[in-house]
Order: structure tokens, then C-alpha cells, then sequence
């Protein structure tokens, strides 16, 4: 997985190193897991937090 | 010349400099001498700007002898977080990749400033580009939080903290994306104030994340907070993130009767995972207000189960977006941590970014529907006194813990949903400040300024200053 994310990166050109990649990994994983069961609150028609307002910009 | 003016607030300072028996240049010559013989240990200060400071002073002292007075903030000297434009002027965002940046604008809070009569003493030291809470800036090195030297003064404006908690200025401005005004005001002993989203304009600051930032005051007291929020709020027609709600004097709000008003208590989230210390003294904080005729109520607020994700997953993929040029080209030139964050904001997907934003908007919809039944919600505003400097974890009840993960913890909902929030001293744990957070409804900062202020009326925590002296005799 941790080749997912080096390859994730330098497909965005950012230079990463293996060791780095391994890092990252662990702090998405991390991240990953705070989302626990999110699916059963959230449903997938929700709406979103950012609307658009026309002549006004992004709120 | 004395440096008792240099510990004064603004609410105190005001009226002598109108009624003329103190001069703006004698209050920026007393605010200078502190900074000069504190700062070289703290190093709250990435620039001081001594001659214009004094240049700004003489201005204002001759405009009112002239009998031209501007208003509250007429003569009174500021430091602000080196994150703010000024025009012409070399801000850093605490980076090395911006070190010589000169915008060519000033930022909206800085012209309201400017037109107030602010003398501007210098810039403030703060997390390289905003993003962490530490303030150990590898490019101007560490800020120190003035009530232990070994100890972090918070971050991002960790800089503003300890500038204000030292006497180094009169109040601060400082940015707010995950807790970066609240958390260093706690752990600094001071109040910090992050308005509602949308009440203060940003145009002219640096980002950090566009739908988390925030610009608000950080000050010795909440009357202070109440005054500079008075003169920065607005809506701005260059921030398309304001909002056009009215402006109230907030000071006048500050009765300090919060007789029938009730307190939401959420447990489940905002009393988990918190040191037993901090959780007794933010404990008795909330007894006092029930002292003071208002009514405690438990409430609920499942989503909050999820709010760190919404706000790690936002703030990373705004963040990496803002940075994107740069970490492609010289990701060098960001200190360690910055660039391990910014490139984590690579991993998200589009799918990840909208789902924290439905996340964001079901958490605004229970918190709305809890500020229906509550005046304010009550919780601590740390979970943990000031960490040392260096340290990536803390221990709470036994457990080790990521030091970015926990110290946010409790700041974060406010900006996920924008509501204001507000850190007020509520007492020591080991010498060191602990802060109690009060959240209110949307663009009703009058009245969590009101409960925090009813606090410091019936405490004295703003009032205990660290012992600087023992600074210089070390």
C-alpha cells in the first residue's frame, strides 16, 4: 500500500522517498480510521458544506 | 520610562491617550523596552519595527493633541501575527520560501487598523505557514511560552500568545484553522477570540485552508477581545467568505448577568480523552457560572464522533492545494513536519474531500438544532496544559497520544462549523495556565464574550502574570 502512495505522489510530481511513503501511509491509515462506520451517518445524498451562490462567489 | 504602561489593556489605555495625560509615544517607547528585554529569550518576535513603531506613535500623539481622536485604538501599540499583509512590507508567513515576500496590498484587517490609529511595534513568530501547534519554527527559531521557557506557547499563533501574556503588546491578532487563536491564548494564559466564519474578512491573509480560517483577537482581557472585534469585523466585498450580518458594540454586551441563561454540556466528546486537572478546573469554572444564576443542561452531538476526519481531510487537501507549486519544487525549503503535512494532503480524493464536507454540514445542523435548547456550550479549551518543547505526544490518563491530534481536539468543532468560540483563563495546573472554551450560536460573539466575561469578573486569572524577571536573572 505504501507503494500506492509513493506511486500516488509522483504521479502529482511530488518527490517522495520510499521511507517517506512508508510515513505517509501510516499517517492516512491513521486519518482512514477516524472514519470509522462513517457510513451509517452519512448518507450519500447528503448535502455538502460549501454551496455556490451565483454573483457572490463560494461560501 | 516605566514599563507599568506596557501591562495595561487597551480598555485602560484608551481613555488616558484621549484625555491626553498619556502619550501613544510614551505607551510604544514602554511596549518596546519590554520587547527588547524579554523577547531575545522568548522569541515571539520574528521582525520589531522600533522605528516605525515610533514614527506611527508621534503621528498619533500629534493628531491628538491636534484634537484629532480616532477612537479606541487611536495611539495603542500592536503586534500582530507575521501572517497579515501590510503593503510594501516583508511578511513571512514564519517560512523560509516567503522570507522576502513584500504584498503590494494591505490586508483588510490591517487597513481597519491603520485607519483606527494602530502604531504597529512588529511582526510575531508563529508555525511556519500556520500549519501545526507548536511554534518550534525552524526558520526563526522557537518561540517560548513565557510561563515556562522549556514549554511551547501553542501555535500557529504562538507568537501573538506569548507576546501578549509578556507585555510585549497590548493585544494581538492571530489565525484560527484548527484552534491556532484559542489554543495558544489557553496554554499562554490570555483570551483569544475566534469570531464566526464569515464575521471577519481574510482577504489579505495568507491561507491556510480557505473554509477553516479564521482572524480574531488575542488579548489580556475579554473587554479587550470585545473592542478589537468591534474594529475588525465586517463584511468585505474582496473576502467572498463574509457575511453581511450587522455589527454590534460588543462591549456593551458585557453586563455580566447570565442570570436564566443555560449551559450545554456535550461529554461524550468535549470531557473525553482530557487531562483529570484541566477537566477539574474547567469543572469549577462551569459550577461558578451556575453560581451565577445560569442552568447546566447535558446535550448530544453524535457527529462529533467524525469531526477530526472532516477537519484533517479538509484542512490537509486545502492546504496541500495552497502549497502544490511549491512542494513540487523546493519541498526542501519547508521544515520537516510542514512538508510531511502538506504532502499527506496529496492522498485524499475528491470522494474523501466531499464526504468531510457532508460531515461538516451535518455537525453545523446538530449543533444548530443543540443552540435551539443552550445559550452557549461549555468545554475545556486543551485537553492539556503547554507541552515541551519538542515533544510529539502527550500523555492523558495513562495513555500516549499524538500531540497535533489532542491539543486540537476540543478547538476544531468551532472551525469545521464556523461557530465562535471563545478561550478564557480558568486557572493553573503545575504553575501553568489551563483555558475553558465557550461556544455560541452563529455571529452572536456578544454572547460568548458575555459568559467569559461574567468568568473573569468573578476570577483573577487574567490578572497573574508569569515571572519574567527570573527570565533575565537566568
Amino acid at each position: 500500500m505504501s507503494k500506492n502512495v509513493y506511486d500516488l505522489l509522483i504521479s502529482q510530481g511530488i518527490e517522495v522517498t520510499t521511507e517517506e511513503a512508508i510515513l505517509l501511509q501510516t499517517q492516512w491509515e491513521q486519518i482512514q480510521s477516524l472514519k470509522k462506520d462513517l457510513e451509517e451517518v452519512i448518507q450519500d445524498t447528503d448535502d455538502i458544506a460549501l454551496t455556490h451562490v451565483p454573483g457572490r462567489g463560494s461560501v | 520610562m516605566s514599563e507599568q504602561l506596557a501591562i495595561k489593556t487597551i480598555a485602560q489605555l484608551a481613555p488616558l491617550i484621549q484625555q491626553r495625560e498619556i502619550s501613544p509615544v510614551e505607551i510604544t517607547q514602554s511596549v518596546l523596552e519590554r520587547t527588547k528585554k524579554y523577547d531575545p529569550k522568548i522569541n515571539a518576535f520574528i521582525e520589531i519595527c522600533e522605528e516605525q513603531a515610533l514614527t506611527f506613535a508621534y503621528k498619533a500623539e500629534k493628531e491628538i493633541m491636534d484634537g484629532i481622536y480616532r477612537g479606541i485604538l487611536h495611539g495603542i501599540p500592536l503586534a500582530l501575527k507575521d501572517i497579515l499583509y501590510f503593503k510594501n512590507e516583508r511578511v513571512t508567513m514564519g517560512s523560509k520560501i516567503h522570507k522576502e515576500y513584500t504584498p503590494s496590498y494591505d490586508a483588510t484587517v490591517v487597513s481597519k487598523l491603520k485607519e483606527a490609529g494602530v502604531v504597529f511595534t512588529g511582526k510575531l513568530n508563529m508555525h511556519e505557514y500556520a500549519a501545526g501547534v507548536t511554534t518550534n519554527n525552524p526558520h526563526f527559531g522557537p518561540c517560548r511560552n513565557p510561563w515556562d521557557l522549556e514549554r511551547i506557547p501553542g501555535g500557529s499563533s504562538g507568537g501573538s500568545g506569548a507576546a501578549v501574556a509578556a507585555d510585549m503588546t497590548i493585544a494581538s491578532l492571530g489565525t484560527d484553522t484548527g484552534g491556532s487563536i484559542r489554543m495558544p491564548s489557553a496554554v499562554c494564559g490570555i483570551v483569544g477570540l475566534k469570531p464566526t466564519h464569515g464575521r471577519v474578512s481574510k482577504y489579505g491573509c495568507f491561507p491556510l485552508s480557505w473554509t477553516l480560517d479564521h482572524i480574531g483577537p488575542m488579548t489580556k482581557t475579554v473587554e479587550d477581545a470585545a473592542i478589537l472585534l468591534r474594529e475588525i469585523a465586517g463584511f468585505d466585498a474582496n473576502d467572498p467568505t463574509t457575511v453581511n450580518v450587522p455589527i454590534v458594540d460588543y462591549s456593551s454586551f458585557l453586563t455580566g448577568n447570565i442570570k436564566g441563561k443555560v449551559i450545554g454540556i456535550e461529554e461524550d466528546y468535549f470531557f473525553n480523552e482530557v487531562d483529570l486537572n484541566v477537566k477539574k478546573l474547567v469543572n469549577e469554572g462551569i459550577k461558578q457560572l451556575e453560581s451565577l444564576g445560569a442552568k447546566v443542561e447535558i446535550v448530544k452531538i453524535p457527529s462529533l464522533k467524525y469531526v477530526l476526519y472532516s477537519e484533517f481531510i479538509t484542512s490537509l487537501s486545502e492546504s496541500s492545494k495552497i502549497h502544490q507549486e511549491n512542494l513540487r519544487i523546493r519541498p526542501k525549503d519547508f521544515g520537516t513536519d510542514v512538508e510531511m503535512f502538506l504532502k499527506v494532503g496529496f492522498i485524499p480524493s475528491a470522494v474523501d474531500y466531499l464526504q468531510a464536507q457532508q460531515i461538516r454540514r451535518k455537525l453545523m445542523k446538530e449543533f444548530e438544532e443543540v443552540f435551539r435548547k443552550v445559550d452557549v456550550l461549555i468545554t475545556p479549551s486543551t485537553p492539556v496544559v503547554a507541552p515541551k518543547i519538542g515533544d510529539e505526544t502527550v500523555v492523558i490518563g495513562g495513555q500516549v497520544r499524538s500531540l497535533l491530534d489532542s491539543i486540537m481536539k476540543y478547538t476544531i468543532p468551532g472551525n469545521v462549523t464556523g461557530l465562535p468560540s471563545i478561550s478564557v483563563p480558568c486557572g493553573f495546573s503545575s504553575g501553568l495556565p489551563v483555558g475553558m472554551q465557550i461556544i455560541g450560536p452563529a455571529f452572536k460573539e456578544e454572547t460568548i464574550l458575555n459568559f467569559a466575561y461574567a468568568f473573569e469578573q468573578n476570577n483573577n486569572f487574567q490578572g497573574k502574570k508569569p515571572n519574567l524577571g527570573e527570565l533575565i536573572s537566568n
